[in-house]
């Protein structure tokens, strides 16, 4: 059995305790989502109701789509890939309960906690900032939806819970850079 | 930039979050144990390499990670449509009714 999840090395977080403030407002602000467990999902959608059994969440069935709880996210990413997002008090009974999904469901469950960091970026200039590197449409991409994309030159994936609040999930050697391309990209006066 | 229809997706996507992976529909050798040199040959190196028409897979590495298939003229490097990997390749008809539906006015 594998050592409890929140017992092992503290992950390596170039952010810290940053946080950026641009504006009055602020028009942008910038912050390192708090630490969590997050497991990369492959499962047929034939099994997907057994696993979100197993995962004690809802798990959206469609690419595109998200779950977004009171602590656990589920995000589909392809047609048989999810990212699950869960408090780190929780991952331990979830690598035991997929585990045991085994014997009835062919599946892969990968903790990818340390793989990735997540960003808050909100106000009235987030999706400018975003949008200065990442050549989806953000204006009309719905509210609730998330996706593998790219911003700038480094691959991220996207959660848009309204125009002005997104969480980005960006390789944690690639985080500074991505912050710092968004302080410059939110300087930008829009004319 | 060009916006690619991905199959899975089933939206128009960046072309960044792409990228291509060789000709489509090329067939391996069903057993490898007998193929004769020629086969292999024919496999791992003849490509149509055409004006016009070409098949193609391509990836979409930085977005749902899935292959597809896709019909692009070579010439307009228009795409024309795309398809699920193991769907049958589109027939003719099919292709130049698009093509003259996407001829601009
Ligand atoms: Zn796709």
């Amino acid at each position: 059995m594998s050592e409890p999840i929140e017992t092992r090395l503290k992950p390596f977080n170039p952010l810290a305790d940053k946080t950026l403030a641009l504006g009055g407002r602020p028009d942008l602000f910038l912050r390192p989502e708090d630490e969590c467990a997050r497991f990369s999902l492959r499962v047929p959608v034939g099994a997907l109701k057994k696993a979100a059994v197993a995962f004690e969440g809802n798990i959206p069935e469609n690419i595109g789509e998200m779950s977004v709880g009171t602590g656990k996210s589920a995000l589909c990413l392809g047609p048989d890939e999810w990212l699950l997002l869960a408090p780190y008090r929780d991952a331990q009974s979830i690598i035991v309960r997929f585990s045991q999904l085994y014997e009835t469901a062919a599946h892969s469950l990968v903790d990818v906690s340390y793989c990735t960091l997540g960003i808050k970026v909100c106000g009235p200039r987030a999706r400018l900032a975003l949008n200065s590197g990442c050549p989806l449409d953000l204006e009309n991409m719905p509210a609730g939806r998330c996706t593998r994309t790219v911003l700038a030159k480094a691959q991220i994936i996207l959660l848009k819970f309204d125009d002005q609040h997104y969480r980005l999930e960006i390789a944690r050697s690639f985080a500074p850079y991505i912050w710092e391309f968004l302080k410059n990209a939110g300087k930008i006066e829009e004319h | 930039m060009l916006l690619i229809d991905c199959p899975y997706c089933r939206q128009g996507r960046p072309e960044i979050e792409f990228s291509h992976a060789g000709e489509a529909h090329m067939e391996r050798p069903a057993d490898p144990e007998t193929a004769s040199d020629a086969q292999w040959e024919a496999f791992l190196f003849h490509r149509t390499n055409p004006a016009g028409i070409h098949f193609e897979r391509w990836y979409h590495i930085h977005g749902c990670g899935c292959y597809f298939n896709a019909v692009r003229d070579t010439v307009s490097e228009k795409f024309i449509l795309t398809y699920k990997a193991g769907e049958p390749r589109p027939a003719v008809s099919e292709i130049e009714a698009l093509m003259v539906e996407k001829e601009p006015e």
